[in-house]
């Protein structure tokens, strides 16, 4: 764990304090993944785990006032959101070996969660999530349905009631047309550059 | 099995998927076997098993930003005015007192008799578009002020500026229209021109793009300065050190000024001067801490650099100033390189890389 992470959280986190929306976006965006595959250990309802995350932060900004300074940023989120998945997942009556299991997590436990991306990959990664934004709405579903769900093309073929051969022709396309748009991207960066010289 | 060419093809063998992201066993072991067999296609497989990593980060974001959104619309639930009925008298008394305040300043001021002048700000990361009394048209740049006189388009046409202003000057013989900023002053008939005086950077700058003005420069008592359309004056703001100019060959005395053309960075024949009233960011062969402070001006952040050998090395970019400053950083550092990273919530730290 980077002490450098380490203190840009707790920045981040007194900024949440003091009312800055943009601070609790950054937690959101940087623990999304994390929470969420934490989250899949005990329940496959993406929607549940979903609502448990923004319950969760939508707890932090409403007690932004009296909640108090998080030594170690992640070990709170963390800790917050499994209270919350408790509730949830109890509500929806859809899980119940949470209870049997143990309910502290520690702090490796946690750490085996985060994921610290480098600035360029972080980069790349942005780029590539514009790029996948940019995409016709029919094909921006069926590739997250493929690669984000991680459905077969025989599943997505069901639950879509596309034929096979549509449902691979989509995502091939998509495919190419965001190796396309990543490779153009960076060549738009360099483009203003080569204007002058 | 099936022939692999390109990462393509990789990425879209559900197999693969299997084996690169959900690192199922049974797949990790076939191609693993599979790489033995095709040693040449290492490097292929290695691309492929990178993009579908990055693909899965990518849409764990796409997802975070959606549901992000549904979480947004529930933080600022509008706030309902009842309390406003029922304290009605507090606030017809806090408008009673109000009201007497301000016949107090008004009387004050008029047995006083101070000039109003009227003042037009700019926050960071803000431009506004003014129209004056005597139809001059005003394009004040972010982080600015400009102060318009009293009697403005009557007894005069003065107006005072710190900050960076375009300026298309209504004709008017009878008033000239002056501006005055910290080292300068800039009288005009009618003229289109470009007035750039930060308080915080070391040099002041006047681009004249059509008509004509004078530049008198206020710690210099020699005859003002008379620009042609394409001239540039830039001086120094605080001390007159001598930089003197080679360019400069009507003038006896050697002056810390020095007399330029305007730039034009692209084939269109655009100005780099004017560039940011028309939505550009546009640096030419500019000093990185003289950037910062445009940056800094315009995203309203702060940017602080640990090494100063990097704050002298120039830079030549265009940007539209919609950007976004990671692609403005990741781009300018793809020419001569320095890391960055941020250290607050509003604030960027640039350093070199290590060698």
């Amino acid at each position: 764990m980077s002490k450098d992470r380490d203190i840009l959280e707790i920045q981040l986190w007194e900024a949440l304090q003091s009312g800055e929306q943009s601070a609790l976006q950054q937690l959101y965006m940087s623990y999304y993944k994390s929470l969420l595959q934490y989250g899949m250990r005990y329940t496959e309802d993406r929607d549940t785990l979903k609502d448990s995350i923004n319950n969760t932060f939508l707890y932090f900004w409403e007690k932004r006032e009296s909640i108090g300074t998080a030594n170690h940023v992640g070990n709170y989120i963390f800790k917050s959101y499994q209270r919350q998945l408790v509730k949830d997942l109890d509500r929806t009556t859809k899980f119940e070996a949470l209870h049997e299991s143990n309910t502290n997590i520690d702090i490796a436990d946690v750490e085996e969660f985060q994921f610290i991306i480098s600035q360029e990959e972080n980069t790349r990664v942005t780029i590539l999530k514009n790029a996948i934004l940019q995409l016709p709405k029919r094909q921006r579903e069926l590739v997250l349905l493929r690669y984000y769900e991680g459905l077969s093309y025989e599943e997505i073929t069901v639950k879509t009631n596309l034929s096979k051969r549509a449902v691979y022709n989509q995502i091939h396309s998509a495919i190419n047309a965001l190796k396309k748009d990543t490779n153009l991207q960076n060549l738009k960066q360099i483009l203003p550059l080569l204007i002058l010289f | 099995m099936r022939v692999y060419q390109s990462i393509q093809d990789f990425i879209l063998d559900e197999s693969f998927f299997r084996y690169a992201v959900q690192q199922d066993p049974s797949e990790i072991v076939k191609w693993e076997s599979y790489l033995k067999d095709h040693p040449e296609q290492g490097t292929l497989i290695q691309r492929a098993k990178q993009e579908l990593l990055a693909m899965q980060d990518a849409l764990y974001l796409v997802d975070a930003q959606q549901n992000y959104a549904r979480l947004a619309a529930q933080l600022n639930p509008p706030v309902r005015n009842v309390r406003l009925k029922k304290k009605w008298t507090y606030y017809a008394a806090a408008s009673l007192i109000l009201l007497c305040l301000i016949t107090a300043l008004y009387i004050f001021q008029y047995h006083f008799n101070k000039p109003e002048t009227t003042a037009y700000v700019t926050l960071p990361a803000e431009k506004k578009t003014i129209k004056l009394a005597d139809g001059t048209l005003i394009k004040l740049n972010a982080d600015s002020k400009l102060d318009v006189a009293a009697g403005f388009g009557k007894t005069n046409r003065a107006v005072k500026l710190v900050g960076e202003a375009y300026m298309e000057v209504a004709k008017n013989k009878a008033l000239p229209f002056t501006v005055t900023t910290q080292a300068l002053q800039v009288r005009v008939l009618g003229t289109t021109i470009n007035v750039r005086a930060y308080a915080n950077e070391e040099l002041t700058a006047a681009s004249l793009i059509e008509g004509s003005a004078e530049i008198i420069l206020k710690n210099k008592s020699e005859a003002p300065i008379l620009l042609k359309p394409m001239d540039k004056v830039v001086a120094p703001i605080s001390s007159p050190q001598a930089s003197i100019s080679t360019e400069l060959p009507v003038h006896k005395k050697p002056a810390d000024y020095k007399l330029e053309s305007v730039t034009h960075y692209d084939a269109e024949q655009r100005l780099a001067e004017t560039s940011w009233a028309d939505q550009k960011l546009v640096f030419v062969n500019e000093p990185l801490s003289s950037i910062a402070k445009t940056l800094e001006r315009w995203y309203n952040i702060k940017i602080e650099f640990q090494n100063s050998d990097i704050s002298s090395r120039k830079y030549t970019a265009a940007f539209d100033d919609r950007e976004e400053l990671q692609n403005v950083l990741q781009s300018l550092r793809s020419s001569l390189p320095f890391n960055y990273r941020k250290i607050g919530p509003r604030t960027i730290s640039i350093y070199l890389t290590n060698p």
